[in-house]
């Protein structure tokens, strides 16, 4: 085919169309793939963003735990009680009765500061 | 003013089942006239063929949009002619004049193995390459691709007076060039 002088390669009109739909075939799975790595991207970004929250919610759950009054542990430190924490994966254990009155009558306790309380 | 068969090719792409099907069915409908309005504008046949597939992939994403507002043809003309004019554009990003671009253009010519005419065709090519943009494009829809002005005035949304004022300078010019040496 000629025109003016432009020409144009033999039986060129009866493949173009088939050269178009590839193009668009391939155009529809690029699309497809890169709206499924969209929304991979955002389920990750979402699951990142709840193990932050839930980590640090588990992070002051263990320190209030670990804010006791003084007068359930009569004699140790809240340094000591910290200490516990930190060394221990669980909050304090709960004491027997009998284990607290074994130890309230131990004499060497000091119950001066109690007092001035 | 959608032609009825314009008008079912819409309705078929629209269906997620007849999509691809009518889409091919545009594209053997418009192929040819959509070319021949890029070739004359870019001018190398490997471009044209280039553009012309940007053309369609560009119409294949819009077409859901196409309001029936206007024709479908002039739509799609108004496609290809920004799509070829996008690509001159970014083929000849350093060049600032136009009339640089047009010598690149004439370049091609000559050098396109897809050109083949007598002298006085390629004199004439290379006079309507000298015509500023606007002029060369009017000049081509209404001399080679016979378009009416109503129908070039949408395309090139311009207004029917100076499509008309265009012409007739861009014959003025190349009656100019053709007469000398």
């Amino acid at each position: 085919m000629n025109k003016n002088g432009f020409k144009i390669p033999d039986n060129y009109f009866d493949h173009f169309p088939n050269k178009v739909m590839s193009r668009i075939k391939a155009e529809k799975k690029k699309k497809k793939t890169f709206q499924l790595s969209v929304i991979s991207s955002i389920a990750a970004s979402v699951l990142i963003v709840f193990l932050s929250v839930y980590t640090m919610y588990k992070q002051e759950d263990k320190n209030e735990d670990c804010q006791l009054s003084e007068i359930e542990y009569f004699g140790i430190e809240m340094n000591d009680v910290y200490d516990i924490c930190e060394n221990t994966n669980s909050p304090i254990p709960d004491l027997e009765d009998t284990e607290i009155i074994d130890f309230l009558d131990n004499d060497e306790l000091n119950y001066e500061w109690l007092i001035d309380e | 003013m959608t032609s009825i068969e314009d008008t079912e090719i819409i309705e078929l792409f629209k269906l997620s089942k007849s999509k691809e099907k009518a889409f091919e069915i545009l594209v053997k409908k418009y192929q040819e006239p959509l070319y021949w309005t890029i070739r004359r504008i870019v001018i190398s046949h490997e471009d044209t063929d280039d553009v012309l597939q940007n053309t369609f992939i560009k119409i294949w994403k819009g077409l859901d949009k196409f309001k029936n507002q206007s024709k479908l043809f002039t739509w799609l003309y108004r496609i290809a002619v920004n799509e070829a004019l996008t690509w001159i554009n970014k083929n000849n990003k350093k060049i600032q004049y136009d009339s640089e671009i047009n010598d690149n253009l004439i370049n091609k010519l000559e050098a396109d193995v897809f050109f083949d005419g007598n002298e006085i065709e390629k004199k004439l090519q290379k006079s309507i390459l000298s015509l500023p943009r606007r002029q060369q494009m009017v000049f081509n829809m209404k001399y080679y691709q016979h378009l009416k002005y109503d129908e070039i005035a949408k395309i090139l949304d311009i207004s029917i007076g100076s499509l008309k004022a265009s012409y007739h300078l861009a014959v003025k010019k190349l009656e100019k060039y053709l007469l000398s040496d």
